[in-house]
C-alpha cells in the first residue's frame, strides 16, 4: 500500500511532466502551420492564389504539431529524477528517491538499512505535494504562438486593399538637370544662327524642315526642357534625317566630273575650246553661257559650214562620252543576257540534264543579270541618269541640227527660212543643254552647300561639347599648367599664373628676340600684328620685316590677340583657310629644303636612352600618359589661335607616337613618361 | 564489522543504531565544546574524519586551538595522543622510531625498536609542511596502511589511528608543500577560521582567569571503532551517488561536466579517493542527522572539504588568486541532482 503510494506520487509527477511536454510540443508545432496559414490567407485575399489550394498548401504543415505531440509522448522521463525533484520541492532530503530506488530491489534482498530507509520515507509521503515538483508552466514558445495566432486573426479580419477608386498620387514631373547655362545657350544660338544663314541660301523643303526642327529644339533648350546630352542627341537625329541621302551631292559631283571628262573631246576645237575650259573648271554657268553663245552664233549664221561640220562631230562625241556609262551598262547587260540565253539553249540540247557545276553557273549568271538590270533601272530612274540622258539628247540634237543646217545650207542655200529654222532648232538644243548644265551646277552646288551645313553643324556640336568641358575646373587647371609648361615656366603652387597677353621679353634659342607687344584687337594696327601672324618659316627676328613674311603665310586673318614671338612661334591671327586646305605658298616660289642636322654638345641617342633607363620605369602606363597629353594638347589647340599648318604638325606628332596594339597599353615605352 | 553483525550482535534495529550513533556524537561534541570555543565546523569536520576512519589537514594561523582540539578529542574518546612539531631537520626516524642497541641481562647486545610518536591513536603533525618531503613521506604508510615499516619489520599501528596535520598558510618561506600523493591521504582539508568577537571574548576569559575545563571521557575506544563500522551501513541511492560522482568529474577540466571556470583555472581534479571521501563522510553526516541514507545535501556539504586539497590549480588559476572553494561551490551549485 505504501509502496504504491510512493509510485503514485512519482507517477503523478511524471504525468504532469508529460502534460507539460505535450503543451510545449503542441505550442512549437502549431507555429509553422499558423505562419504558413497566415501567408496563405494573405495570398488568397490579395488574389495571388485560389482558395482551393488550402488543402495542398497548408495541410502538410499539420505534420509539425503531430511531430510535437509525438516528441511529447515518446520522450523518456527518468523516474528517479522525478523523485529527486519531488524530494527537492518538499525538502525530503532524498527520502522519496532512496525509497523508490530500494523499492525496486526485491523485498527479500533488501538490507535492514534499506528497509529502514523505506520506512523512514513513508511518514513523509502524506505531506508530499507533487505540483511544486512538476509545475505547469507557460511554454517557452507561447508568445511566439500568440503572435502567430494574432497574425492569422489580423489577416482574417483585415480587408484586402481596394484598388477601385484609389489612384496613386501623380508622379512628380521629371526634374531635368539644366546642364546648359546662359552662356551655353547663347553659344548654341549663335552657332545655329550661322548655320541657319548658310542653310537659307537654299530654299528646298528639306532645308525648311531642318530649320524648323532645329528652331523647335532651341526653343526647348530655352525652356530648359532638354539637357546637354538630349540636345546633342536630338541634333544627331536631325542630322541623320537631313543628311541620310548624303551621297546625292556626291552623285552630282560625279556628274560634273563626268562632264569634265566628256569636255576633253571639245578642247581642241576653237569653237568649243571655251566650253571645254568651262567644263574642266566645273563652271557650269560659264559652260551654259558658252553653249548659248554657240546657239546664237549658229542662229546668226556666223559659223561656216566647215566649222559646222566639225561642231556637229564634236557634239556627237560629247554626247557619246556622256552616254558612256549608260552604254557600258547596257552593253554588259546585253552580254549577260546573251550568255544566259546561250547557256539555256545548251541545256535544252542536253535534254535538260544539268551537272551541279552547270547549275551553279546558271544560278550565278541569273544573279549577275538580275543585279545588272537593277543597276540599269536605278541609273535610269535616278536624277543622275535622267540628267545625263537629257544632256546627251540635247548634245545629240545639237549635233543633228548642226548637220541638218549644213545640209540645208549646201543643198538649198536659198531656202533662207529652212536654214533659219534649223539654226533656231540648234540654238534651242544648245539652250536646253545649257539649261541642264545649270541644273547640274545647281544640284552640285546644293550638295556642296549641304556638305558645308553638315560640317557647320558638326562644328557647332563640338564647340558645345568643348564649352561644357572647358567649365571643368580641373581641365582648366590642366590647361593652364600645360600652357605654362609650353612657355618653359614652372607653374607655381596653386593657381598657375602667366597671361597670354603679358608681352614680356624673352630670350629665345635662336638669339635675342624682341617680343612684339600685341593687345589683340585694341592694338591691331601695329606692325606685325595687323594681319595676324602665320607660321614664320624662316625663323626671323622680331622686327617689322617679319610682318611681311607673315603676310605670305596662310593665316591672313585679323589682327592677332596674343604674344607672338616672331620667328619662333605661330602668330595670333585667324585665317580663313580650312584645316588642311591648300595654301597659296606654292605659287610664291618657295623651295622645300631639307636641312641637315649638326652634331651638337647634347647627348647622343644612346645616352638619352640609357639615362631614361637609369631613371627607372615610369609608373604611368603609356596609353594613359598619351591620352592625357593628347587631350590637353587638343584643348590648347582648340583654345589657342594656332595656324592650321602648325595644328597639322601637332596632330601628326601625336599620330606618330600613339600607342599601337593592345599589348602596348600597359607598357611604359616608348616615351614612358608620355609625350 | 558488517551491519548485520553489528546490529545482530547487539540486537539493535537500524533506527536504534542511528539514534545511538547520533546521541554519542552529540555527547562528544558537547564535551569538546567545554574546551573549544566556537569552531563548530572544524570540530564537526574533525569528528567526521575520525568516524570515517580518515585523516584531516587543518590550515590556519597559529593560536587557533588546533592542538587543544586534538588533545580534547583524545581525552573525550580515551585515545593516546602525541604531537610532533615538524621542522626542516626532522628525520623520519624521529617520527616512526628507531632501532637501538640494548644490552640484555646476559650482557649481550640486541637491537630493540624504540617506537616513535607515530605510535599513538591521534597524531598531531604540527606545521607538517616545514619538514622535508622525505620526512613527510614517512607518514604516508602510517596514514594509508596504518602500519610502520622499520628495517625489515612492519609494525601495525593501534586502532584507531588518526593523523591531524596542520600547516600555516602565512609563513610559506622555507616550507615544503605537501605532494599530491600525501594530500590525497587526507580526507578533509579544513580551513580554521579566525574566531568571532564573541568567541574571542570567551577564549580570553577562559585563558586569562585560570579556567580549567573538566573534560571527561564520553565514549570508549571500542565504541569509536563500532561507530566507524556502523557508518559503513548507511545506504545511498543510486541517483545520489551519481550526484557525488558528477561533482567529482566536474573538477576535471577535460570532463564534459566541468564548468568554464574549472576548464580555465584547474590543472588536475580530484582522484577517485576524493569520491570515496565524499561518500564516506556523507554517510557520517547522514548518521549524525539521524538518517539511514545519504541525501544530496550531505554530498554538497562534504564535497568542498573533501575536494579542495585535491584540485590542483594551473598557473593562471594561481596567478588570478582563484580559490578552490569558490570553484567547488560553483560546481556543487550547477551539478544537477539525480
Amino acid at each position: 500500500m505504501d509502496e504504491r503510494r510512493v509510485r503514485q506520487l512519482v507517477g503523478g509527477a511524471r504525468l504532469r511532466i508529460r502534460g507539460q511536454r505535450v503543451l510545449e510540443g503542441l505550442t512549437v508545432g502549431l507555429i509553422p502551420p499558423l505562419m504558413v496559414g497566415a501567408g496563405w490567407l494573405v495570398l488568397v485575399k490579395t488574389g495571388w492564389i485560389a482558395s482551393s489550394t488550402l488543402g495542398a498548401g497548408v495541410g502538410w504543415t499539420l505534420v509539425f504539431p503531430l511531430a510535437g505531440l509525438a516528441w511529447a509522448f515518446s520522450s523518456k522521463i527518468d523516474l528517479h529524477a522525478v523523485a529527486m525533484r519531488i524530494d527537492e520541492a518538499n525538502q525530503l532530503k532524498a527520502r522519496l528517491t532512496t525509497a523508490l530506488c530500494f523499492l525496486e530491489i526485491p523485498a527479500g534482498e533488501r538490507t535492514a538499512f534499506q528497509q529502514a530507509a523505506i520506512r523512514e520515507a513513508l511518514p513523509h509521503l502524506g505531506s508530499v505535494r507533487v505540483a511544486p515538483a512538476a509545475p505547469f508552466a507557460l511554454p517557452a514558445s507561447a508568445w511566439s504562438l500568440v503572435l502567430a495566432v494574432a497574425g492569422v486573426a489580423a489577416v482574417i479580419v483585415a480587408r484586402p486593399p481596394q484598388v477601385e477608386g484609389y489612384l496613386p498620387p501623380p508622379e512628380p514631373p521629371p526634374v531635368v538637370e539644366a546642364v546648359f547655362d546662359d552662356d551655353d545657350l547663347k553659344l548654341a544660338r549663335e552657332e545655329w544662327d550661322a548655320v541657319k544663314a548658310e542653310l537659307q541660301k537654299s530654299d528646298t523643303p528639306e532645308v525648311e524642315q531642318l530649320v524648323g526642327e532645329m528652331d523647335d529644339l532651341l526653343a526647348k533648350l530655352d525652356a530648359r526642357e532638354l539637357d546637354k546630352g538630349e540636345f546633342l542627341e536630338a541634333v544627331d537625329k536631325i542630322e541623320d534625317t537631313f543628311f541620310k541621302e548624303g551621297d546625292e551631292g556626291e552623285e552630282w559631283k560625279q556628274i560634273l566630273d563626268e562632264m569634265k571628262e566628256a569636255g576633253e573631246v571639245l578642247k581642241d576645237d576653237p569653237l568649243t575650246k571655251e566650253l571645254a575650259s568651262a567644263l574642266k573648271e566645273g563652271d557650269m554657268q560659264k559652260a551654259a553661257a558658252e553653249l548659248e553663245k554657240l546657239g546664237e552664233a549658229l542662229a546668226a549664221g556666223k559659223i561656216s559650214d566647215k566649222d559646222l561640220d566639225r561642231l556637229s562631230k564634236r557634239l556627237e562625241d560629247f554626247s557619246k562620252q556622256l552616254e558612256k556609262n549608260a552604254a557600258a551598262l547596257e552593253e554588259a547587260l546585253k552580254e549577260k543576257e546573251a550568255e544566259l540565253s546561250r547557256l539555256q539553249k545548251q541545256l535544252e540540247e542536253k535534254a535538260k540534264e544539268m551537272t551541279p557545276e552547270e547549275k551553279q553557273r546558271l544560278s550565278r549568271l541569273e544573279r549577275q543579270l538580275k543585279e545588272l538590270r537593277r543597276k540599269k533601272v536605278a541609273f535610269d530612274e535616278s536624277g543622275k541618269g535622267k540628267t545625263m540622258k537629257k544632256l546627251s539628247q540635247a548634245s545629240k540634237q545639237g549635233s543633228e541640227m548642226a548637220s541638218q543646217a549644213k545640209k540645208k545650207g549646201k543643198g538649198a542655200a536659198k531656202d533662207k527660212a529652212g536654214q533659219a529654222q534649223a539654226q533656231k532648232e540648234f540654238s534651242n538644243a544648245m539652250k536646253a543643254a545649257a539649261e541642264e548644265s545649270r541644273a547640274v551646277d545647281k544640284k552640285a552646288g546644293e550638295g556642296k552647300s549641304k556638305e558645308q551645313v553638315a560640317e557647320n553643324l558638326e562644328k557647332m556640336k563640338e564647340r558645345l561639347r568643348r564649352q561644357a568641358s572647358q567649365k571643368d575646373a580641373q581641365a582648366q587647371a590642366q590647361k593652364k599648367a600645360f600652357a605654362q609648361k609650353a612657355e618653359g615656366k614652372e607653374p607655381p603652387e596653386g593657381e598657375p599664373k602667366g597671361s597670354r597677353d603679358s608681352g614680356e621679353k624673352v630670350g629665345g634659342e635662336p638669339g635675342e628676340q624682341e617680343v612684339a607687344k600685341r593687345d589683340g584687337g585694341e592694338k591691331g594696327g601695329e606692325k606685325g600684328g595687323e594681319q595676324g601672324e602665320g607660321p614664320k618659316s624662316q625663323g626671323g627676328k622680331g622686327d617689322p620685316e617679319d610682318a611681311k613674311n607673315a603676310k605670305l603665310s596662310d593665316a591672313d586673318g585679323e589682327a592677332g590677340s596674343q604674344v607672338a614671338r616672331d620667328g619662333e612661334r605661330a602668330g595670333g591671327g585667324v585665317g580663313d583657310k580650312k584645316l588642311g586646305e591648300e595654301t597659296g605658298l606654292k605659287d610664291k616660289g618657295f623651295v622645300d629644303t631639307k636641312v641637315e642636322g649638326q652634331a651638337g654638345a647634347g647627348p647622343t641617342r644612346s645616352e638619352v636612352v640609357s639615362a631614361a633607363a637609369s631613371g627607372g620605369f615610369a609608373s604611368t602606363p603609356y596609353r594613359e600618359a598619351y591620352e592625357y597629353e593628347r587631350r590637353v594638347a587638343e584643348e590648347v589647340l582648340d583654345q589657342e589661335q594656332v595656324p592650321p599648318g602648325y595644328r597639322f604638325y601637332v596632330q601628326r606628332y601625336f599620330e606618330m607616337i600613339r600607342p599601337r596594339g593592345e599589348g602596348e597599353g600597359g607598357g611604359a615605352a616608348p616615351g614612358a613618361e608620355g609625350p | 564489522m558488517s551491519e548485520a553483525s553489528a546490529a545482530g550482535r547487539k540486537g539493535l534495529s537500524p533506527e536504534e543504531i542511528v539514534q545511538r550513533f547520533r546521541a554519542d556524537v552529540a555527547k562528544v561534541r558537547a564535551e569538546i565544546g567545554k574546551m573549544i570555543v566556537g569552531q563548530e565546523e572544524i570540530v564537526l569536520g574533525t569528528l567526521t574524519c575520525i568516524l570515517a576512519n580518515g585523516n584531516v589537514l587543518l590550515e590556519g594561523v597559529p593560536g587557533l586551538g588546533k592542538t587543544m582540539l586534538v588533545r580534547t578529542i583524545s581525552q573525550v574518546m580515551d585515545l593516546d595522543f602525541s604531537r610532533i612539531q615538524f621542522t626542516p631537520d626532522l628525520q623520519p626516524s624521529d617520527i616512526v622510531g628507531t632501532r637501538v642497541a640494548v644490552e640484555d641481562e646476559a650482557g649481550r647486545l640486541r637491537f630493540d625498536f624504540n617506537k616513535g610518536p607515530v605510535f599513538a591513536n591521534i597524531l598531531l603533525a604540527d606545521e607538517i609542511n616545514r619538514a622535508t618531503p622525505k620526512t613527510q613521506s614517512a607518514l604516508l604508510e602510517a596514514m594509508a596502511e596504518k602500519s610502520v615499516t622499520v628495517g625489515d619489520k612492519t609494525y601495525k599501528l593501534d586502532e584507531p589511528f588518526f593523523v591531524m596535520a596542520t600547516q600555516n598558510p602565512l609563513e610559506q618561506e622555507g616550507t615544503y608543500p605537501l605532494p599530491e600523493a600525501q594530500l590525497d591521504r587526507f580526507l578533509y582539508k579544513l580551513i580554521v577560521p579566525f574566531p568571532t568577537l564573541d568567541e574571542l571574548e570567551v577564549i580570553m576569559n577562559r585563558t586569562t582567569r585560570g579556567f580549567k575545563a573538566d573534560v571527561q571521557k564520553v565514549i570508549a575506544r571500542d565504541r569509536l571503532l563500532e561507530m566507524r563500522d556502523e557508518v559503513l551501513n548507511v545506504e545511498i541511492a543510486a541517483p545520489v551517488q551519481r550526484y557525488a560522482l558528477k561533482i567529482l568529474r566536474a573538477t576535471h577540466p577535460d570532463m564534459e561536466e566541468a564548468t568554464p571556470a574549472v576548464k580555465r583555472f584547474v590543472r588536475n581534479g580530484g582522484s577517485p579517493r576524493g569520491a570515496q571521501t565524499i561518500l564516506l563522510t556523507a554517510k557520517v553526516m547522514a548518521m549524525m542527522d539521524g538518517r539511514h541514507h545519504v541525501a544530496p545535501e550531505d554530498i554538497a556539504t562534504t564535497a568542498v572539504p573533501s575536494l579542495r586539497h585535491r584540485m590542483i590549480l594551473n598557473f593562471e588559476g594561481e596567478a588570478e588568486g582563484v580559490k578552490a572553494d569558490d570553484l567547488l561551490a560553483e560546481i556543487v551549485k550547477k551539478t544537477p541532482k539525480g
